[in-house]
């Protein structure tokens, strides 16, 4: 596929990356900042502005599959969408960061998907909506380093972090007993490696444990691994009043028991936090400055978030916060080699928007056939939902032969929510919650809707 | 000189102001007073003939400017207070008595210099025109003319955010005329209810119902029965009680709520004013119920009576309070610091000013507890602009700035402290009796001295236009624009000269609204 990509700075590197793999990339560039970075990838790098006809058409956008609009302007993005749509482009993705302009073009949940086709936008990325929400979703979990909800709200993903004096730890897991009913442990990381749980498998302290079920199967998971601390959701520290602490705020404020911080070093985007915040208490200061942390009674909160837009920042604050004690710590991560780093000095929870944001691209681009739901391990697996062809011959599940570490978590047939076992019958029209490996999604697909 | 420019305007709204002295005039002749009629008639000549000199040079209105408008509004206040005055010495009153007296009407004060003889002697006529002086009042008579007289569009709209009391004043619908009318229907619908109500259900007399009505709508309190509501029966003082109630709510609250009723329990200053109602009302009929040996009803009566008329700075008495024990007084001496709702006729700071005043303390103590903290003062959700918020502090340091001069000039003057302090805030929140034997419900200003008559006449009038829109006029800037020599003339040719940008005075409440 022919693929346009409108960037500027090091926005557009990660993705490229990823792209160039697979695809011609073209990569029309404003600015020289960061153009020396893609110049290194195999792609072909141009300067120019987005809203340039010209520029675009010598990018080759009239005759491009896609056009990713992801340069730091929100309003060139747009131009270059609405101009590459009148090019020829076939389809275009615009990212966004002001919330005036998702609202104009309507994205829906989750910060992808919605967008005005009529308009020549055909698909809307949101990364820092992505990103709060995440937050929100993981934030609201005691004890959870990931959380996810699909099928509107009757399926649940969450992800733990196994404590080294945790009950799971260093036994086969056959011999620990049962999983509350309607919960499947669905995939472990271990560093950089990513498999689905046997019975003879050990885990580790440190593991991340992924578990996906029925709802409220998987509430009863969650108050086991909560312990006593129940507050982390409520009480919660931000550091950090940009888009993301601002919006993550404002839906916290929702819960009438939260009790929330926000930290924000610029007295001007204070004032615009206390405009929009009723209960939440602002402070200007910096987030690093520990005797803030100390006098604001930081060591109490159940949840730190460090959501400036730097990563030394981020960094720095999260570890001020575990050295003060709190309990969950979630750090926000822009470029993709921090985040690595930053899960090495133990920060459990990294998020970054760009590359929820990435990935939300690239499975557009690769696998429609699919809806993406979430990707978890750090990317390392993504949760699908595929839709049995109704051309699908009933059969049970374990006569499917899927690629090694691959699961089929739940099935939602009409109202129902199935967790499978391998009696289960697979039906035509049966809607299948795939967890996989990144790597292993095309072959998924071919079993499946072969 | 743009003093010239605010008396020409000045004059343009005295003119037909000289139309409303001819109903007086026709009472007293249906009476057979044709002298006092012909006294009636005589003011509303000379007003005329003032008014229409005055209004010979007017300027463009695109010259009325923010000082200009307020001079306006002020002097405006003053001219009809002093010619309203004129048919009070003509029936033998003194000069600084009527200048009260008429003050205390059109400010809808309802502090009165009458004496028990005076309720018999003077003309029906002039105990008409007290009433109606506070009717006109209350509906601002500005908001009035502004929308009777479109020539005034531009700067009229200046004006009626400076005669529009309180932070809260969206406008109901895009042109002020509008806005202005549907206000003016809603008062005068009002009005009419009660008079109905209070022939039919409270036993008055026409002539009798129309003054009360006029009185208890405009938050006004004067009476034309020496003995107040007191002289009527439980029914009539039901029904005051319940219009008073009304009568200090915001007009432009009602009547949206004549459409959506739920924007009343949305509302923050009417659940606060709803509250301190019922608490103060409960808690003073039960403080009054044993000492003055009052059955249930009558306890509730006098306790929600004498509450709401201190409250919404009306003024009636159902009783003489001044025989009542202390601790119910004070209650209702509290109510008298807070007043009605903005955008209602009533006097005093408001209800909606003491919740910000509440929440702005509120922000200061958590800023005590985390310095760091940066807070929105909020009101019903929304948070109020740091302009606002300065400008109602601002407004009630003058507020209780004035209250406190005026208290000591007159507790010294007459050598009572009960008069000092209560005669200054039922002035200045143009609520009508003080306390105490002296300026009680059944007493009179009558027999003080000239120069506290004139502290409180001062302070009637620099309360209705809510403190700042007179005090701005005497900052050396003001006067430097409406008396400097180098006031500059618009010369025709757009841009050529706009008017001198006027450094912002001290700030004010309807500073905030109007820009």
């Amino acid at each position: 596929m022919r693929i346009v990509v409108f960037s500027s700075g090091t926005s557009a590197r990660q993705l490229a990356a990823e792209l160039s793999s697979q695809d011609d990339v073209t990569i029309l560039h404003s600015g020289h900042e960061g153009r020396d970075e893609l110049e290194k990838l195999d792609v072909e790098v141009l300067t120019g502005e987005g809203n340039d006809a010209d520029a675009l058409r010598k990018a080759h956008a009239d005759e491009a599959d896609y056009l990713v609009a992801c340069s730091k302007s929100d309003e060139m993005n747009l131009l270059a969408c609405l101009t590459a749509r009148q090019l020829g482009a076939t389809k275009t993705i615009c990212f966004i960061a002001k919330e005036e302009y998702a609202r104009t073009f309507g994205a829906t949940d989750g910060g992808s998907g919605g967008g005005a086709p009529a308009l020549g936008i055909d698909h809307l990325i949101w990364p820092a909506r992505m990103l709060a929400e995440k937050i929100e979703r993981i934030l609201t979990v005691p004890g959870a380093v990931d959380a996810g909800r699909f099928a509107q709200g009757r399926v649940a993903l969450l992800e733990y972090k196994l404590r080294p004096d945790g009950p799971l730890v260093g036994r086969p897991l056959a011999s620990i007993g049962n999983l509350p009913p309607g919960v499947l442990m669905a995939g472990v990381r271990r560093g950089e490696e990513w498999f689905v749980p046997r019975g003879q498998s050990v885990l580790l302290a440190n593991d991340r444990v992924v578990f996906m079920g029925r709802s409220d199967a998987m509430h009863q998971l969650a108050g086991f691994f909560a312990g006593h601390r129940k507050d982390e959701g409520s009480e919660a520290v931000i550091i950090g009043g940009g888009t993301v602490g601002l919006r993550l705020a404002r839906s916290l404020e929702a819960n009438p028991r939260a009790r929330l911080k926000l930290i924000e070093k610029s007295p001007e985007r204070c004032a615009e936090a206390a405009q929009v915040l009723a209960r939440t208490l602002v402070l200007q200061g910096d987030g690093c400055d520990l005797d803030l942390l100390e006098d604001e009674d930081v060591r109490h909160a159940g949840t730190l978030v460090a959501v400036t837009d730097s990563d030394e920042k981020n960094l720095l604050a999260s570890l001020l916060g575990r050295q003060l004690g709190v309990p969950k710590i979630i750090t926000r991560v822009s470029s993709a080699a921090n985040r690595r780093l930053f899960e090495r000095v133990g920060i459990d929870v990294p998020l970054s928007a760009r590359a929820s944001a990435n990935e939300a691209v690239l499975h557009l681009i690769r696998h429609r056939e699919a809806d993406l739901l979430a990707t978890i391990g750090q990317g390392a697996g993504e949760v699908l939902e595929i839709t049995l062809p109704a051309r699908f011959t009933p059969v049970p599940l374990k006569e499917v032969s899927l690629p090694p570490d691959v699961l089929i978590a739940t099935i939602l047939r009409k109202s129902e929510v199935i967790v499978p076992g391998g009696a289960t019958l697979l039906a035509p029209q049966d809607h299948c919650l795939v967890i996989c490996r990144v790597e292993r999604v095309a072959d998924v697909l071919k079993t499946l809707l072969q | 000189m743009r003093i010239g420019s605010v008396f020409a305007v000045v004059g343009l709204l005295l003119r037909p102001f000289a139309a409303v002295l001819v109903v007086p005039a026709a009472i007293d002749l249906a009476d057979g007073r044709t002298i006092d009629a012909i006294t009636f008639l005589a003011t509303a000549a000379a007003t005329f003939a003032v008014g229409h000199v005055l209004a010979r040079r007017l300027p463009d209105p695109r010259d009325v400017g923010r000082v200009e408008a307020l001079a306006v509004v002020s002097l405006c206040w003053f001219a009809v207070a002093a010619l309203g005055a004129v048919p009070y010495m003509g029936q033998g009153i003194g000069p600084v008595d009527a200048l009260f007296e008429s003050m205390s009407g059109f400010t809808t004060t309802g502090s009165t210099i009458f004496r028990e003889v005076h309720f018999v002697e003077l003309s029906r006529g002039l105990m008409f025109w007290r009433s109606f002086e506070q009717w006109l009042g209350g509906m601002g008579i500005i908001a009035v003319f502004v929308a009777v007289f479109p020539a005034l569009a531009v700067a009229g709209r200046q004006m009626f955010f400076a005669e529009a009391p309180g932070p809260e004043d969206e406008a109901l619908t895009p042109r002020i005329r509008h806005t202005a009318g549907a206000l003016f229907k809603l008062y005068a619908g009002m009005t009419a209810i009660e008079i109905t109500l209070l022939t039919t259900v409270g036993g008055m007399s026409l002539f009798d119902a129309t003054c009360h009505s006029f009185s208890t709508l405009a938050g006004g309190g004067f009476s034309p029965n020496p003995r107040s509501l007191a002289g009527y029966g439980p029914g009539a003082q039901w029904i005051v009680t319940a219009f008073m109630f009304v009568s200090a709510t915001s007009f432009a609250l009602l009547y949206r709520a004549l459409r959506r009723p739920s924007l009343l329990l949305h509302d923050t200053e009417f659940r606060t004013y709803v509250w301190i109602a019922l608490l103060t009302g409960v808690s003073v009929s039960a403080l009054i119920a044993v000492p003055r040996g009052h059955d249930l009803e009558a306890s509730l009566r006098h306790g929600f009576f004498q509450t709401m008329t201190m409250f919404t700075a009306t003024g009636f008495a159902s009783e003489d309070f001044a025989l009542w024990p202390a601790a119910a007084l004070m209650l209702i001496g509290a109510t008298m610091f807070i007043g009605g709702c903005a955008g209602s006729a009533a006097g005093g700071p408001k209800v909606i000013r003491m919740v910000v005043l509440a929440k702005f303390l509120g922000r200061e103590i958590l800023c005590a507890l985390h310095p760091r903290a940066v807070r929105a003062v909020r009101v019903g959700g929304r948070a109020l602009p740091s302009e606002t918020l300065r400008g109602v502090v601002g407004f009630l340091i003058a507020y209780f700035a004035t209250f406190a001069v005026g208290a000591v000039a007159v507790a010294v003057i007459e050598n009572d402290l009960t008069v000092g302090i209560t005669g200054s805030i039922t002035t200045l929140g143009n609520i009508g009796p003080g306390f105490g034997l002296r300026i009680g419900p059944m007493a009179t200003f009558a027999d003080l001295s000239t120069l506290s008559k004139l502290i409180f006449t001062a302070e009637m009038w620099v309360g209705r236009l809510e403190v700042m829109t007179v005090l701005v006029l005497f900052h050396p800037d003001a006067l430097r624009a409406l008396f400097g020599r180098r006031a500059v003339r618009r010369q025709g040719a757009p841009g050529a000269a706009a008017p001198p940008p006027s450094p912002a005075p001290p700030p004010t409440p309807e500073e905030s609204s109007s820009t």
